[in-house]
């Protein structure tokens, strides 16, 4: 009987043992936390880095993709990086041309900036010049459906026999783009 | 080497502490305690015994837990038993119950049996074998284990007055220097003050023993005129003793069959008594004064060999003993050593999953510190981290993108639209000498012929959709033929971003 006893004794013993091995293998989780607080800072360091680093190349092609949309938008926009005085020049050329207008004269004021945060450029042109009233409808029409984004404040329009002598201020707009993007 | 404690129990209790070395026993100090709580092997008072046990092995410093009980008690009962030759130890046990429960009137409850083989015989061909079956009383063996305990003692096993003389044989101890005879028969009597007692071998096995206690030591009893004693002549102790020793040996002859004795030992105090033997009874009788395996350079100056025989004897026994209860004893180990088993495990299984989680996050970290080293990855990343700078900076720009064209819209202030307009419903009298138009308001000059033209050419203004407003401020006539005026025309949608 203190045999049998005895072996009950181990056996349950060993069965004991066995199951905290067993919990011990399995269940890391407790082990897992103790060990991590020795080296917490160093772990909580490159595992934040390593997270972002395989979220990021993970989802690269996502951003590709929004990247790709933006430029896309921007791109609709169609709107001029810097001012460009020669390119104004021939603009308006090109519009008084195909009016059969002759410009007497076109002032230039400086570049100045616009907006809340001053990222904005313009630049006010006034035009001079004489023509019939309705090529001067169809000039500022023009003027309107250019590409270059310009906007008409003001015109004054005086009437001399059957020929209008106009003064028009036009804005011409830039908004500059760092270098390297797009 | 190991110290063992040796007690033997009968009308005193004698302690030997004692170290063996190989075959080799040292007696390290010896103690006898003439206590009035035992008589005859039995604890008549446990706790007056065990406080005398205390005080002396105190008063002696010892501190050796290890201990072996022997109990000598003419309470054990040997018989002996033919049986037809068993090998299976518990059937030969059961079948000596059975036997022993016809020949002797006893409750065997009451009693542990253990055996020896004495001698295998064959009848028409069948193995027959001879034990010598000792009786020991259970109340001898719990008393022994409860004295050992309150003694904090570990008890190693409890061995009986016959064992010891086996002992002798199985260990080929020699006695003064001499071999003992198997085939022989040999008596074994231990005379002291006032106890006698016999214990008979034969072929190596003790199968007799008896004991007698007397109040009055011998020397008291051999003054008076003791009629009892008729063997010897006249009565002197050692005629006393020889006396009871014939009647011993009358008493073995008639229970064992054997009709002689070949040699006698004799051990205790009285060594006088060898000379009675020889004359009196024509023996072959010898005095122990040496056995072998017994170191004789350090035993203790009080120590006799005589007195104990038995106790050095327990010490040399190889047998097991008696079958101690010492299920709670074991019991109590399989814990305490289930529990230091559970408390290593645990320790080290708390261990082994502290550095195993350790070194699976190091290799964790190693792996990802090299992914994060990698080059390749390092190249996308940059790529990436550029990506998404540039996709903040474009949406950065399409804001500041939208503001620009509203501030434009804003700016926008000429609609050809209304020029037309003024131009289509001027009426024919009427020349608009020159218009304005900014953000506020349009301004014409005009000259009308007639006073009713300037009211049809203002109203017709008025008519027209874009127009929220018109107002004449004056109108001049110099000549009477035509008028002069001014309109400022409100336009709506700059009447809508005003607001």
């Amino acid at each position: 009987m203190c045999v049998n006893v005895k072996n009950n004794i181990k056996l349950k013993a060993l069965i004991f043992v066995i199951t905290i091995v067993l919990i011990v293998y399995f269940v890391k989780a407790p082990y897992r936390m103790f060990a991590n607080l020795s080296i917490r800072d160093e772990y909580k360091d490159v595992y934040s880095q390593y997270e972002n680093m395989s979220k990021d190349i993970n989802m690269k092609s996502i951003y590709e993709e929004k990247q790709s949309i933006l430029i896309k938008k921007v791109n609709e926009l169609n709107i001029d990086t810097e001012i460009l005085q020669d390119g104004i020049i021939n603009e308006l050329n090109n519009i008084s041309r195909k009016n059969s207008i002759e410009l007497n004269s076109v002032k230039f004021s400086e570049v100045m900036p616009i907006l809340s945060d001053n990222s904005g450029l313009c630049m006010k042109v006034t035009v001079d010049f004489d023509s019939d009233f309705n090529d001067m409808l169809n000039f500022v029409d023009d003027v309107k459906k250019s590409k270059t984004i310009i906007s008409i404040p003001d015109i004054s329009i005086l009437t001399i026999k059957n020929t209008v002598h106009v003064s028009l201020n036009l804005m011409f707009y830039a908004l500059p783009m760092k270098t390297g993007v797009m | 080497m190991a110290k063992i404690l040796s007690f033997e129990i009968n009308n005193n209790i004698k302690i030997i502490e004692a170290s063996i070395k190989g075959e080799v026993l040292s007696v390290l100090r010896c103690m006898c305690i003439d206590s009035v709580y035992v008589k005859d092997g039995k604890i008549i008072d446990m706790d007056g015994a065990v406080n005398e046990i205390n005080e002396k092995l105190k008063s002696r410093g010892i501190k050796t837990k290890k201990s072996i009980f022997l109990i000598n008690s003419n309470s054990i009962v040997i018989r002996k038993i033919k049986l037809p030759f068993l090998k299976k130890s518990s059937e030969v046990l059961s079948m000596l119950q059975i036997e022993l429960q016809q020949t002797v009137s006893i409750d065997l409850s009451k009693y542990r049996i253990i055996y020896e083989l004495s001698d295998i015989t064959y009848e028409n061909r069948i193995p027959y074998a001879v034990h010598i079956v000792y009786c020991v009383p259970v109340i001898l063996v719990s008393q022994y284990t409860e004295l050992a305990a309150k003694l904090k003692l570990k008890l190693l096993k409890i061995e009986i007055i016959p064992n010891c003389i086996n002992a002798l044989y199985k260990n080929n101890i020699k006695i003064n220097g001499g071999v003992l005879n198997n085939n022989e028969t040999a008596a074994f009597v231990n005379v002291s003050e006032n106890f006698v007692s016999f214990l008979a071998a034969n072929h190596g096995i003790c199968d007799f023993y008896i004991s007698s206690y007397f109040k009055e030591s011998f020397i008291e009893m051999a003054a008076e005129s003791l009629s009892q004693y008729r063997y010897l002549s006249s009565a002197t102790a050692d005629n006393l003793f020889a006396a009871q020793i014939t009647k011993f040996m009358r008493y073995y002859y008639s229970v064992s069959g054997n009709r002689s004795i070949d040699k006698i030992y004799i051990y205790g105090c009285n060594h006088k008594i060898k000379e009675e033997i020889n004359n009196k009874l024509n023996i072959n009788s010898e005095i122990i004064t040496k056995i072998s395996n017994l170191s004789e350079t350090v035993l203790p100056d009080s120590f006799d060999l005589g007195k104990y025989f038995n106790t050095v004897l327990s010490l040399f026994s190889r047998d097991k003993g008696l079958k101690i209860n010492t299920r709670k004893l074991k019991l109590k180990n399989n814990y305490g050593y289930a529990a230091v088993l559970l408390i290593i495990s645990a320790a080290s299984a708390i261990s082994f999953g502290y550095f195993n989680s350790r070194a699976a996050i190091r290799n964790e970290l190693s792996a990802m510190s090299s992914y994060i080293e990698d080059r390749e990855n390092n190249e996308i990343n940059s790529a990436i981290e550029e990506i998404k700078s540039e996709t903040d900076y474009l949406k950065q720009y399409l804001q500041q993108a939208e503001m620009l064209l509203m501030t434009k819209e804003d700016n926008d202030c000429v609609d050809t639209n209304i020029l037309r307009e003024i131009n289509r419903l001027k009426p024919i009298g009427t020349k608009v000498t020159s218009i304005y138009s900014d953000k506020d308001s349009t301004q014409l000059e005009c000259i009308s012929s007639s006073m009713g033209e300037v009211t049809m050419f203002f109203s017709n203004l008025k008519g027209i959709n874009l127009v929220d407003s018109a107002y004449i401020p004056a109108i001049q006539s110099k000549t009477g033929e035509t008028f002069s005026y001014s309109i400022v025309l409100k336009l709506k949608d700059v009447c809508k971003r005003e607001k």
